[in-house]
Formats: C-alpha cells, structure tokens, sequence
C-alpha cells in the first residue's frame, strides 16, 4: 500500500463488512501487524463505518501508510459521534488514535515497518 | 449466510447460537430471534456466541436489550463466549459486569437450570 488506497461505497449496511475486510486485508498484506492488532483494526473500522452510514449518502474510506503506522479516514462522520458510547468506546480502546478530521474520523494504528 | 442462527432445547434450557458475524447489517436478524424467544416463554435464555467471530457495538445494543428484556421478565440471558477476541468486545466496553458470561455451554445450561 504504497499508494492510498481509497474505497466508496454506497453507505449501506451490507457494505460494512467488505470495507472491513479490505481495510484487513490491506493491513496484513502491507504491514508488520499481529493478527491481535488486525482484528482492533477490523473492529474499529467497522465501528467507524457503522456511525458514517447514518450520516451521507456515500462511505468514503481511505486507507494510508505513514512511516510508523496505518491511518484510516472515514467518511462521513455523524455530527455527535461521542453519542454513540458503545461504538466511541469501542474505537477508542483499539487504536492508538482517533481523531475528528473534516467530516470525517481518522484512526491511527502504530505499527512497524512496511 | 453472514449470520446463522439455530435454536435448540437443552435440559429444559433454550440455546440460540450464532454463527458468524453479527454487525449492523445482521444485527436485526439476531433482535427478532431474541424477541421471538422472549415471547415464547419467560427464559432464561443461552444465548452461545461460540461461533461468532466479528462481534460490534450494535450486536452488543441487541444483546443489551435482549437482557433487559429477559429481566423484566424476571429472568436472564447467558452467554457463552469462547474467543478472547469476542470477550474483548465485552471487556472494553465495561459489560463483562453486566452480562454472565460462561466459557462452555454447559456451564452457562447449568447456571440457567439453578
């Protein structure tokens, strides 16, 4: 994943599961993560995604590498995301960051070299 | 199938076990079995997760109703959690002290028949 890799989708319920399973997949393709850390990813994403198809009509995600971890943008983010306990504590417990970015969430996975 | 559920009876005891991923789009699936089984008796109800191995924030709201649901009733919902990735879920989101959850399904039968 040298170069970004960005999906949109239609922001419908049946399309979480393959942004998560991309966003995996990219993860264990690319980077130096354990399968614990893989799956914090998954779950993170998917949560990310699940508060995004309340918001827009598209889920946009975009998936990076920095020199020391893996980023991912979701779009789009519903106005109170904290709203949401169980998903904001779930997001928040399995990456290393989360951000709010314009209209969006940014999750930040530290992780080695790629 | 994403998400298959199967109902049977045990010493008395009915089990509803999941396989396979319960997210946003499979969640409702999993709410109407729920209902259906709070409305076919007072309980208490094996719900074994044995065999779920993608578990998010909305599968946990439905679960959390269920249990309201269930204690309303003068009852409960067990849980049978097998994966450290599951209990995870449970862990960071601080409802491992609202649920009891058992590691076999015999142990969460036999906690129901007392």
């Amino acid at each position: 994943m040298n170069t970004p890799v960005e999906l949109d989708v239609p922001a419908r319920a049946e399309y979480v599961r393959v942004v998560r399973m991309v966003v995996a997949a990219l993860a264990a393709a690319t980077r130096d993560l354990d399968e614990d850390r893989i799956d914090d990813l998954r779950l993170a994403v998917s949560e990310a995604c699940t508060l995004a198809i309340g918001a827009g009509s598209r889920l946009r995600v975009l998936a990076r590498e920095d020199a020391d971890a893996l980023v991912v943008d979701v779009h789009d983010r519903p106005g109170d995301v904290e709203a949401d306990e169980l998903a904001f504590a779930i997001i928040s417990a399995l990456v290393d960051e989360v951000t709010a970015i314009d209209g969006g969430l940014r999750l930040r996975m530290a992780c080695g070299p790629a | 199938m994403i998400l298959r559920l199967a109902t049977t009876d045990e010493n008395g005891i009915t089990v509803l076990a999941a396989h396979g991923e319960v997210d946003v789009s499979t969640a409702p699936q999993l709410r109407q079995a729920i209902i259906e089984e709070a409305s076919a008796g007072p309980g208490p109800l094996v719900i074994d997760l044995s065999d779920v191995d993608f578990l998010d924030s909305t599968g946990l709201g439905v679960l959390v109703s269920g249990l309201k649901r269930f204690r309303t009733m003068d009852s409960d919902v067990l849980l049978v959690v097998t994966s450290t990735r599951i209990l995870k879920v449970f862990e960071v989101t601080g409802l491992t002290q609202v649920f009891r959850i058992h590691d076999t399904r015999d142990a969460a039968v036999a906690t129901a028949r007392t």
